[in-house]
């Protein structure tokens, strides 16, 4: 479904046309078409908005962290991590494949990470797993600290789940969106690349050396005719509109619970804030 | 990684694979994050494209793993959870680090 790794502001607007910006103003507006940014990789759709935005994921993260470790420390376990923020990551939504092309020609496939995040990953390679009495107490604590039910709150769901899905995978079946795939592949074979069907990206790419943060030449190559394809049939915006139609009416039947949904959030958002600053981060 | 422990039957890092290591292949029915730093996202199409799920850490102590993707799977703040992710994973990302 979804790109609920937005940025502030991107929700802000869209919250705005949605509830209408004044007193008494209908919600008529629900935005059918997709708002995409290439510089800042955000793809905002309609149900977006009522989950979480990069920051708040970060900080609600960076809480249950800090919290967890005080809770097994107030039990005698020092936690095998150390006490600090999460490392924040960069929007770069991709989930109508590779697009942007400043990310292609410098990277390829690869998703940039900073030496920070490259050398966590690397740290849990190399980890064992806790010890049994770590993984108890933890497991306890997720279950009876304060802190960490509240920022370990699960959103309840609801019948818009399935309404989202399953109107999403109408667009998917759609002849637009089939047009659209074609359309990019054709692009694609006047190049003499391929894509396999139900494929988003063409043939040829070195996954391995993707995954190891490894920019090949050959890599870039394919990454910079698949984004030139995309542009060139208008491919993210297509499919993303299409995501932005099938979801508007879903977002017109729930709005009342998802707005509850995102109050949820927000309040326990401000809750993370609270615990992060009581442990002096 | 190795079954053991907590682990299940069939789990994205079992023998012979690495955590952290590409995931291309989509016979995965069962999952678990056995990280210390990062979170992981799992996609259903290639380099992070299609539907997600998201899963914490094992220090978290709680939504590290799940032992049927057929129901869907992860932390709720992903709205894909309640799809089916069996045999649909196509790649992964770690976040939250």
């Amino acid at each position: 479904m979804k790109s609920f790794l937005h940025t502030a502001a991107v929700v802000a607007v869209i919250l705005c046309s949605l509830a209408g910006c004044g007193k008494g103003e209908p919600r008529s507006s629900i935005p059918v078409r997709a708002e995409i940014d290439e510089k800042t990789g955000v793809i905002a759709l309609p149900a977006d908005q009522f989950w979480y935005t990069e920051e708040e994921d970060d900080e609600v993260a960076s809480a249950s962290r800090a919290a967890m470790i005080l809770c097994k420390r107030a039990a005698g376990i020092e936690s095998s991590d150390e006490l600090r923020r999460m490392i924040p990551d960069e929007v770069d939504n991709r989930q109508f494949g590779l697009w942007r092309l400043s990310q292609a020609e410098k990277f390829g496939y690869v998703r940039p990470a900073s030496p920070a995040k490259k050398e966590a990953i690397e740290e849990d390679r190399a980890f064992d797993g806790p010890s049994e009495d770590e993984l108890a107490v933890g497991e306890k604590c997720a279950k009876t600290d304060e802190r960490l039910i509240r920022l370990n709150m699960e959103l309840q769901g609801g019948p818009w789940l399935r309404e989202f899905g399953d109107a999403e995978i109408e667009a998917e079946q759609s002849d637009e969106w089939q047009k659209a795939i074609s359309d990019w592949a054709a692009c694609l074979a006047e190049r003499g690349m391929t894509v396999k069907d139900g494929d988003t990206v063409p043939q040829g790419v070195d996954w391995d050396a993707v995954n190891a943060f490894e920019v090949k030449p050959g890599d870039v190559q394919i990454a910079v005719a698949d984004v030139q394809c995309k542009r060139q049939v208008n491919f993210v915006q297509r499919q993303a509109d299409l995501f932005a139609a099938a979801q508007a009416p879903v977002v017109e039947e729930y709005y009342d619970e998802l707005r509850a949904q995102r109050v949820k959030i927000e309040s326990q958002v401000a809750f993370a804030g609270e615990v992060l600053r009581a442990a002096g981060l | 990684m190795s079954a053991n422990g907590n682990d299940y039957n069939n789990i994205v890092w079992e023998a012979g694979i690495f955590y952290g290591t590409a995931i291309t292949r989509t016979s995965v029915s069962s999952v678990r994050n056995q990280g210390q730093n990062c979170y992981v996202r799992f996609w259903s199409g290639a380099n992070h494209s299609g539907d997600n799920m998201d899963f914490k850490r094992v220090l978290d102590g709680a939504s590290y793993q799940d032992p049927d993707l057929r129901n869907g799977g992860g932390l709720s703040s992903s709205p894909d959870y309640q799809k089916s992710f069996n045999d649909r994973v196509a790649s992964h990302y770690f976040f939250n680090c």
